[in-house]
């Protein structure tokens, strides 16, 4: 545990001092002055638009962030040959990924913090009100993270940055329309495609679990027994996905 | 170094006439062949609801709130120039496809297209569609009763659609009171006048409000013509003919004066049918095909 | 005692995808040889010779083939947590984080040790001293020069206080004030009994510490053993000076040179001295030295890789 906890710590200072959350102030820079130029488009729906771009700006910045920097972490321990120093001290290849992993999630769960505090007060600036289904909403955007995240991890133990990169992208996208495929599946015609659609449904990461945007924008209720479930669908696809980086990163020979 | 330095300031002004050129290229461009419209027409090769929540990754409430402002900007521009709405009903409708859950649309492209298009069946199908993605909502089934009995006069339709606005949930009590007043056929016009005002009161749209003022002005036109009519029949009676113009019932002392209307149009006697018009609503009654 | 080292019949191919079809290149075969505890053993070779990837089959950088090796009674497979608790690895050419500072990065290694807090750093502050790296303490990695790098990578590799060194390339890099502080410190750690396993192109340098050497070449290996047993069928002749020599000599079982008004005589048979001893005080001669020499390592190096290159063609 220590040992991942070390390795964790040592992302986190990589991802901060190369400079990806000086990416947050883009955003801040983005956000605020972005909310003044929408008044006076809006006609009377200003606090909504904002909320909308505020958390497509969140999935947009956090996505980046957890793309090609997961994507990058561990093919560069391999380009640049830091893994043999690593390598011969006693961690494990599986703490080297979790390790990994965690720092950067470290970093994405600040990155998420400030571009939501800095959503929360352009709301209230601009006479909107907070509530708790705001909270779920950036959860769920988070939570997202959680899952691609470690699909860009687990890209990156088999392809180069940017195949991985444009992978997990792909995953990224399909894994929000994954329930207008399980639809798609039912319309097949033969019980064998139905099959095989509905098992590529289940192996896309469902990520439309982790969609609370309307209920955050209109008001409306999100059961708890929901947003449990979503977490619990999150945390085990990534720990899937954590296992299967971590088998490939065992065999495979680090030249 | 002289010639390097020659060398840079040449690179630089060839840079600055480039970018002018450009520049000047593309306010051509616009000149040419921008406008609300050739946006508009591209928004419709905007590809569907269903491949935009394919491919928004979560995000097709930010681009309906995008097609948002392009439908009040395409409807301001229009508005302006030549009041033909020819993609109102189709923006609104992809909008309302990508985010089902946003009311405005529903309801104020609804009335833009009944009002402004003059597209009841758009207007209609537009509502019916707000009514099934939301069915919880009193908002549409008010607004189809208001439209049904406003600008349709189908009364017994607009009075099925109050009711049921009224057994929804929070609904303004307004709706079964319209309901009641139609049913006892109380005056089309007083009971138009109720909703207008109910509209113009709580709208927080402000062009919703300015339809809400337009109309409410148009039916303080219709209750002068009609006041300024009683009082000519008063003159016809006293006098035995009919005024030839409308300073004769103020040198009759019926009135003490005879002021424009809110839109600057006047009221005058027509000799030929013996009534006292107006020059907004004759324009009005034109626009709309009830006098040539 | 048990060997530190033991290799076995140890082979690594690798198969790539060449002119579309798959290649089989062997880059070791079947090498088999032991490291004692306590010793400084050198592992020598040309370029390509394979010392790297021998070293990197060792270190669980990649996969061996076939055969088996054992380090601290531990099979390599295993990647054992107490193995390489007991063991410092020092990579060829190191590249380390370069967004870390020196002691940053000699703290976090001590951290993947479970040694934490005051007792890293104190830690590290030493090995710092004793690299030679205090005033750079605190200089982001990417600004170090290689030396730099060499030295923060050998501070590394002893941060655990292991018994069993590998070193790959340790003195690669530094100038020759650092080879020397290199080679000195390599000679302490053998006096605290520690295990040294090194690899070098640098023959000298092997000759002045090593107690046994192996030698590998195309994947082979060649001879292993200590030194003087290595060079002991190596070429020995004597070499004598002398002035005031009057005249030219013949000399039998080796050759003679005129060089700054002495003459030097080099003879191939030491059993001829005394016979050319007396040749040259007949010529009126003054002997300045009698000097036996041998075959340096490197020398015999060369010698053995074209023997061999010669056999091959």
């Amino acid at each position: 545990m220590k040992r991942i906890l070390a390795i964790a710590l040592n992302t986190f200072k990589e991802t901060v001092r190369d400079r990806i959350l000086y990416g947050l102030i883009i955003f801040v820079l983005l956000v605020l002055p972005g909310s003044r130029l929408v008044i006076p488009l809006a006609v009377g729906q200003e606090v909504k638009i904002m909320k909308d771009f505020g958390f497509a700006a969140i999935t947009l910045f956090g996505l980046l962030i957890s793309v090609v920097v997961g994507t990058t972490l561990v093919f560069k321990e391999l380009d640049k040959r830091t893994i043999y120093v690593l390598v011969a001290k006693p961690v494990r290849r599986w703490e080297l990924l979790l390790g990994k992993y965690f720092g950067l999630m470290c970093t994405l769960t600040v990155s998420v913090l400030i571009m939501s505090a800095t959503l929360a007060v352009t709301i209230l600036m601009m006479g909107g009100n907070l509530d708790g289904l705001l909270g779920y909403a950036v959860l769920g955007i988070y939570m997202q993270f959680v899952v691609i995240t470690s699909v860009a991890i687990f890209f990156s133990t088999l392809a180069s940055p940017a195949l991985s990169a444009a992978f997990a992208f792909c995953l990224f996208i399909a894994g929000t329309a994954a329930d207008q495929l399980r639809l798609f599946a039912e319309r097949m015609p033969g019980s064998f495609l139905k099959m095989a659609v509905n098992a590529v449904s289940y192996l896309i990461p469902n990520l439309q679990n982790c969609n609370f945007r309307t209920e955050a924008v209109y008001g409306l209720a999100v059961p708890f027994s929901k947003v449990g479930l979503m977490m619990m669908y999150c945390l085990l696809y990534a720990l899937a996905m954590l296992i299967m980086g971590s088998l490939v990163l065992e065999r495979k020979d680090l030249k | 170094m002289k010639i390097k330095g020659w060398g840079t300031a040449a690179a630089i002004l060839c840079l600055i006439a480039v970018l002018s050129a450009t520049v000047e290229v593309q306010k051509a461009i616009d000149r040419k062949y921008l406008s609300s419209e050739q946006s508009v027409r591209e928004l419709m090769y905007f590809p569907s609801a269903q491949a935009v929540k394919l491919f928004a990754g979560g995000n097709e409430m930010m681009v309906a709130d995008y097609l948002w402002m392009r439908m009040i900007q395409y409807y301001a521009f229009h508005m302006r120039f030549d009041m033909k709405y020819e993609y109102l009903y189709p923006i609104t409708d992809r909008l309302t496809d990508l985010d089902p859950k946003f009311l405005y649309p529903y309801t104020f492209g609804s009335l833009l297209l009944i009002h402004d298009a003059r597209d009841s069946v758009n207007s209609l199908r537009l509502l019916d569609k707000a009514k099934k993605m939301n069915p919880d909502k009193w908002q549409f089934p008010y607004m189809k009763g208001f439209i049904l009995y406003i600008f349709l006069h189908q009364s017994d339709a607009a009075v099925k659609e109050f009711v049921e606005a009224s057994k929804l949930p929070k609904a303004w009590d307004g709706a079964l009171r319209f309901a009641a007043w139609i049913s006892r056929k109380e005056g089309q016009r007083e009971t138009s006048k109720r909703m207008w005002q109910d509209l113009y009161d709580n709208s927080k749209i402000k062009s919703e409000r300015e339809v809400a003022k337009f109309y409410l002005d148009k039916i303080y036109i219709d209750d002068e013509v009609d006041r300024y009519q009683a009082l000519a029949v008063k003159y016809h009676k006293n006098t035995g003919k009919w005024p030839e113009s409308m300073n004769d019932l103020k040198t009759a002392g019926l009135v003490d004066d005879i002021s424009k209307d809110e839109f600057g149009g006047k009221y005058y006697w027509s000799a030929e049918q013996n009534q006292v018009r107006n020059t907004t609503q004759d324009a009005y009654w034109k626009k709309i095909g009830r006098i040539k | 005692m048990e060997n530190i080292l033991e290799i076995d019949k140890l082979s690594k191919s690798f198969t790539d995808w060449e002119h579309f079809t798959w290649r089989s290149k062997t880059i070791l075969d079947d090498i088999s040889f032991e490291v004692r505890p306590g010793e400084i053993f050198g592992f020598l070779g040309p370029n390509g010779a394979g010392k790297t990837t021998t070293i990197k089959t060792l270190m669980g950088i990649i996969k061996p083939s076939s055969g088996t090796a054992r380090i601290l009674g531990h099979d390599i497979r295993e990647r054992s947590n107490r193995m390489k608790e007991r063991i410092g690895f020092l990579p060829e050419n190191p590249y380390f984080y370069d967004y870390l500072t020196v002691r940053e990065f000699l703290m976090f290694c001590a951290a993947l040790f479970g040694i934490n807090g005051r007792r890293a750093g104190h830690q590290a502050d030493q090995l710092l001293e004793l690299v030679g790296m205090t005033k750079a303490a605190k200089l982001p990695l990417r600004k170090c020069s290689k030396g730099m790098l060499q030295r923060t990578g050998i501070a590394q590799s002893l941060i655990n206080d292991p018994e069993f060194l590998v070193w790959d390339e340790p003195v690669s890099g530094l100038d020759p004030i650092g080879r020397k502080e290199i080679k000195d410190l390599m000679l302490e750690l053998k006096r605290q009994g520690k295990t040294i396993f090194f690899s070098s192109h640098i023959l000298p340098d092997a000759e002045s510490l090593c107690d046994r050497v192996g030698i590998i070449v195309n994947g082979r290996i060649h001879r292993v053993g200590a030194l003087p047993e290595l060079l002991k069928d190596s070429v020995n002749w004597v070499e004598i000076v002398a002035e005031n020599i009057s005249g030219k000599i013949e000399v039998e079982g080796g050759k003679s040179e005129e060089v700054s008004g002495q003459t030097i005589v080099r003879l191939n048979d030491a059993s001829k001295v005394d016979q050319t001893l007396k040749t040259l005080m007949s010529k009126g001669g003054t002997i300045v030295s009698v000097t036996p020499q041998r075959e340096n390592l490197e020398s015999y190096f060369a010698r053995q890789i074209k023997t061999l290159k010669e056999n091959q063609a």
